[in-house]
């Protein structure tokens, strides 16, 4: 997958764990974990509305879109 | 939309399951009881007496119809024989049953654990609807052989056996394995919830 998931620089940026913020957005500190290594298939509007809340940040300052050569060729076809 | 609770159906789940846990260890234990029988009246045939009270022998390998047949006409007959079969019959059903009977236990256990919509779950039914499907065949199939054998035995005119499969069984078969295909779907999306934080 191409999008790219950039908790742990933001987080770092904030000085804050993760576990801290799996508390302030009411969600599972595994899911955090699963979100952070890019093992979740989806977020949520609500969830991604929360993290930002939270970590004073946009969408954007999270989640990046990289270009992958494969993934345009698997469109060709 | 609120999130519908299991809560509720866990809890009759639970109940159901036990019983299940029950049915299942009494079914076993007919099932060996039945073999046993299958085998000590054909190792054994003089050893038990099979004919009843009133100097007469019954049957009924349908539950529909019983033969009554008195013990002056099965006095040549080997009788031993007939019941022999019956009992491997009824175990070869009641191993069909035990078979449906455990996924029923693993599917229930999966609910119990709040996870109706487990593959494992998709396969059980499937498993149970193959099951019902050649039960529809091989049930009706045992049944006709067996009263064959008795029409045979005793030389019983004016009778012929007539074999037909159980299409109610069948279609229920069918339709186990099309709520399978729905499981397993019910499965995927199930997956894609978990994975969606």
């Amino acid at each position: 997958m191409a999008i790219i998931i950039r908790l742990d620089r933001v987080l770092a940026d904030r000085k804050m764990q993760l576990s801290e913020l799996a508390d302030s957005v009411g969600i599972s500190i595994v899911n955090l974990s699963n979100l952070k290594t890019g093992k979740v298939k989806a977020i949520r509007f609500s969830t991604l509305n929360e993290i930002c809340k939270v970590l004073k940040c946009t969408p954007g300052d999270i989640l990046e879109y990289e270009y992958m050569e494969n993934e345009s060729s698997q469109e060709e076809d | 939309m609120k999130v519908p609770s299991l809560v509720k159906y866990s809890k009759l789940s639970k109940s159901i399951s036990g019983i299940i846990n029950v049915l299942f260890w009494v079914v076993l234990g007919l099932a060996a009881a039945s073999i046993l029988a299958a085998i000590g009246i054909g190792a054994f045939p003089k050893a038990i007496d099979l004919i009843t009270a009133d100097n007469s022998f019954s049957i009924s390998p349908d539950n529909i119809i019983r033969f009554e047949i008195t013990a002056s006409s099965i006095s040549d007959t080997d009788i031993s024989n007939l019941y022999s079969l019956l009992f491997i019959s009824i175990t070869l059903l009641l191993i069909m049953i035990l078979f449906v009977l455990q996924q029923l236990k693993n599917i229930l256990k999966n609910v119990v654990d709040a996870k109706p919509f487990a593959k494992e779950n998709a396969k059980s039914i499937m498993y149970t609807g193959y099951i019902v499907i050649a039960g529809s065949v091989i049930v009706p199939v045992m049944k006709a052989f067996m009263v064959n054998k008795i029409v045979h035995a005793f030389d019983i005119s004016n009778v012929n056996v007539v074999y037909t499969i159980n299409t109610e069984i069948l279609i229920l078969g069918i339709l186990l394995l099309l709520l399978s295909a729905i499981f397993n779907y019910g499965a995927y999306l199930q997956q894609e919830y978990d994975t969606t934080i």
